[in-house]
């Protein structure tokens, strides 16, 4: 009986024992928890893998990545080589740097472990450490490799391609070197300029050499990894210095003898003798504008009271008009500026009807550009950039990237702010008396049509067509006369207490209104 | 094997086949739900646990946001705070962000900003503290500056009040980038609070 009841206790533990086994074999198969081998630079990393999906933190330390998870919610945030990529549970776009890299299906978080599909580490995580891999799914082994060349197979960490622009704003010129991700650089004086040479990265160069019409900087040249900035007569220097968002080296090149930096922009030079006025009729073409409730059109109306504005202002300041459009057509917003900055404009009038889906709102209002919602990387460029680019208009100075663009425009108009406030405040002081509107006052807005201006620039809200009783007013032919006698009075008086921007006088022969198209 | 091992084995299995059953039970999502999520900038709805009758109690957890609309007189904005449903990541809780303001106001006074023929067809949360607002705009649409300025600045604020560590705003029309909605504010750059369009 004992030698049969110690065979069963033995025979049972067995079966417990197995027993055991096969409920831990089948919990691990059921959560889908198991491991897979990562091998990077001969070394194997255990990878946890949850059915078809890999560990993200586990591969991404495996390759010698940072990893911070947040706590709460179970996003990981990965970093290195300068770069950055979050792996969030329950989405399938992945953030790397300012890119979304899209992935087959949703990470997800098992035991707050984010687990990601295959093609998250080939497309996402393995380029940021300038790698590929496969997986063999019968070995259950990622093997990862150095991509060939430093290029990352075009992912984040590939080459850096640079932009150029040069911007001169006396005593000072800036060459802008706009950077598609940040590099280290190392600056270097040499006797025929400057050069910025990129350390660790290859450089995608927009031009071998080109040269600019500039005071200090006669070309900028590339050669291999290093840009020169190559300057136009001895006795000059340089420094260069990084800035970010958008990535960019500014070089400034200055006069030896005047200690050029950081001075504050000089002034602008007085317009010429033949001042030009550009007036721009808001809106065109298949872009109405606001409609009234009585179905009239703000395009109509803005063009409409143009006309009587480019009439009505050389009669008070001896001036050139120009309107951006004398015709029902479609005009971009930004080659409206560009007009203005082609014809070296003095001021810069956009005129604009207003509309609501307040019911009570009624009244003109003038708005001056605000660069304080517009980003504010943007202003600090404004600040560190010195402030005018006299003459300088998108374009110019090479810039092919929106980003540079952004920036060169802020800074032109950013020169020009408090001459635009003051001439908003005149134009609304005229528009109470004169109109007898209603009195908005003076306000500013992020507004791309004055974003780009080299001169003072306002917009002018003469009324809200919105508004049945204003829509009525904005039909009017008096009523219209009388804005445009406002307005013409105000830059009358802008003129009047700004002496040296303009001659105040009477009629001028050729003032008659040029369209632009 | 006798049958006392036999029942054992039987026992061992059972106790398997449970142990599957407790750890198999929903788990790993909803544990995230009850956790506060890092890009929520709220205050916890408290009152808004509300466990079913008869049942244990499952939290429906939700969220105050606080959300920008337009008063009828003068178009100024003005926030009002509501509880939703808390969103399962970034991009469910811009999309409630939108739902919401297109929904309108519950205060008397307010109005919806977001015309029906605005629809969001992303968010996305960016690092850096950047958020894309993709819209749909219908080409049809057309704002005076005062109600682009107010439809952007509810976008912008509401978005930014809400979002935890966001400090800017980029908005794209049709999935691509453009100048404006209708001819005023500047979409080519990411934009920061509008405190303009708020009422004084």
């Amino acid at each position: 009986m004992s030698t049969q009841s110690t065979q069963s206790s033995r025979a049972a533990g067995a079966c417990l024992a197995a027993s055991l086994v096969f409920v831990f074999a089948m919990l691990g198969s059921a959560t889908g928890q198991t491991t897979a081998t990562l091998v990077w630079r001969g070394e194997s990393f255990p990878i946890a893998v949850a059915g078809t999906d890999f560990s993200v933190g586990d591969a991404a330390r495996a390759l010698g990545f940072a990893v911070s998870r947040d706590t709460t919610t179970g996003v990981l945030s990965i970093t290195g080589n300068g770069h950055q990529l979050v792996a969030g549970p329950g989405t399938s776009q992945v953030p790397v740097d300012q890119r979304i890299v899209e992935i087959g299906k949703p990470m997800r978080s098992v035991r707050g472990v984010v687990y990601a599909p295959a093609d998250f580490f080939e497309k996402a995580l393995f380029p940021l450490g300038k790698a590929t891999g496969t997986y063999d799914a019968t070995k259950r082994m990622w093997t990862v490799v150095e991509s060939r060349g430093t290029s990352g197979g075009g992912e984040p960490a590939g080459p850096v391609s640079v932009d150029v622009a040069v911007v001169h704003v006396e005593p000072t010129t800036q060459v802008v070197l706009r950077e598609s991700v940040a590099a280290r650089f190392e600056p270097r004086l040499v006797e025929s300029g400057l050069q910025v040479r990129w350390i660790d990265r290859k450089v995608t160069a927009p031009f071998a050499e080109r040269r600019f019409e500039d005071p200090l900087v006669a070309s900028v040249r590339f050669e291999g990894d290093t840009a020169t900035v190559v300057f136009r007569e001895p006795g000059l220097t340089a420094r260069a210095y990084p800035l970010t968002d958008p990535d960019r080296v500014v070089v400034e090149v200055g006069r030896l003898v005047e200690t050029p930096p950081i001075e504050p922009a000089a002034p602008p030079p007085p317009p010429a003798p033949a001042l030009t006025i550009v007036v721009d009729p808001g809106h065109g073409g298949a872009e109405t504008g606001a409609v009234g409730p009585g179905g009239l059109q703000e395009k109509d109306v803005t063009l409409q009271i143009a006309r009587r504005v480019a009439a009505a202002i050389p009669r008070v300041v001896a001036s050139r008009v120009v309107l951006t459009r004398d015709s029902d057509s479609a005009i971009s917003l930004d080659d409206r500026t560009s007009l203005a900055n082609h014809e070296k404009a003095g001021l810069f009038l956009s005129l604009h009807a207003n509309s609501s889906r307040a019911a009570g709102a009624h009244g003109s209002e003038t708005y001056y550009l605000s660069l304080e919602s517009s980003d504010r990387l943007a202003s600090e460029a404004a600040r560190r950039e010195n402030q005018a680019i006299p003459g300088t208009g998108p374009g110019t100075g090479s810039a092919t990237n929106p980003d540079l663009d952004f920036i060169l425009w802020d800074l032109a108009q950013s020169a020009h702010l408090n001459e635009s406030s003051r001439l908003a405040e005149a134009i609304q002081n005229q528009l109470n008396v004169v109109s007898k509107t209603e009195n908005r006052g003076i306000k500013q807005a992020p507004f791309r049509v004055l974003a780009g201006a080299t001169m003072p620039a306002v917009l002018v809200e003469v009324g809200f067509i919105s508004h049945p009783e204003e829509e009525k007013q904005l039909r009017s032919a008096t009523f219209q006369e009388g804005v445009a006698n406002a307005i013409a009075k105000a830059v009358g008086e802008f003129f009047a207490k700004h002496p040296g921007t303009a001659p105040v006088a009477g009629p001028t022969p050729g003032a008659t209104p040029s369209p632009a198209r | 094997m006798s049958r006392r091992a036999a029942a054992l084995l039987l026992v061992a299995m059972a106790v398997a086949v449970g142990a599957l059953l407790f750890v198999n039970r929903p788990s790993s999502s909803t544990r995230r739900f009850r956790r506060p999520l890092a890009f929520l900038r709220v205050t916890p709805a408290t009152g808004a646990l509300t466990p079913m009758p008869g049942t244990r109690a499952t939290p429906t957890e939700s969220v105050r946001v606080t959300l920008f609309f337009a008063d009828s007189a003068e178009g100024k904005l003005h926030p009002e705070e509501r509880d939703i449903a808390k969103p399962a990541g970034p991009g469910a809780y811009l999309r409630a962000l939108f739902e919401e303001l297109a929904r309108g106001p519950a205060r008397p006074g307010l109005i919806g900003v977001i015309p029906q023929r605005i629809q969001l067809r992303n968010g996305f949360l960016m690092p850096a503290g950047e958020v894309v607002l993709d819209l749909s705009v219908d080409s049809s649409l057309s704002f005076g500056s005062a109600e682009e300025l107010s439809i952007v600045a509810a976008l912008v604020d509401t978005t930014l009040q809400n979002v935890a560590n966001t400090q800017r705003v980029r908005v794209l029309v049709n999935g691509e980038p453009a100048e404006s909605l209708g001819g005023h504010v500047d979409l080519t750059r990411p934009l920061g609070f509008l405190r303009g369009e708020l009422a004084p």
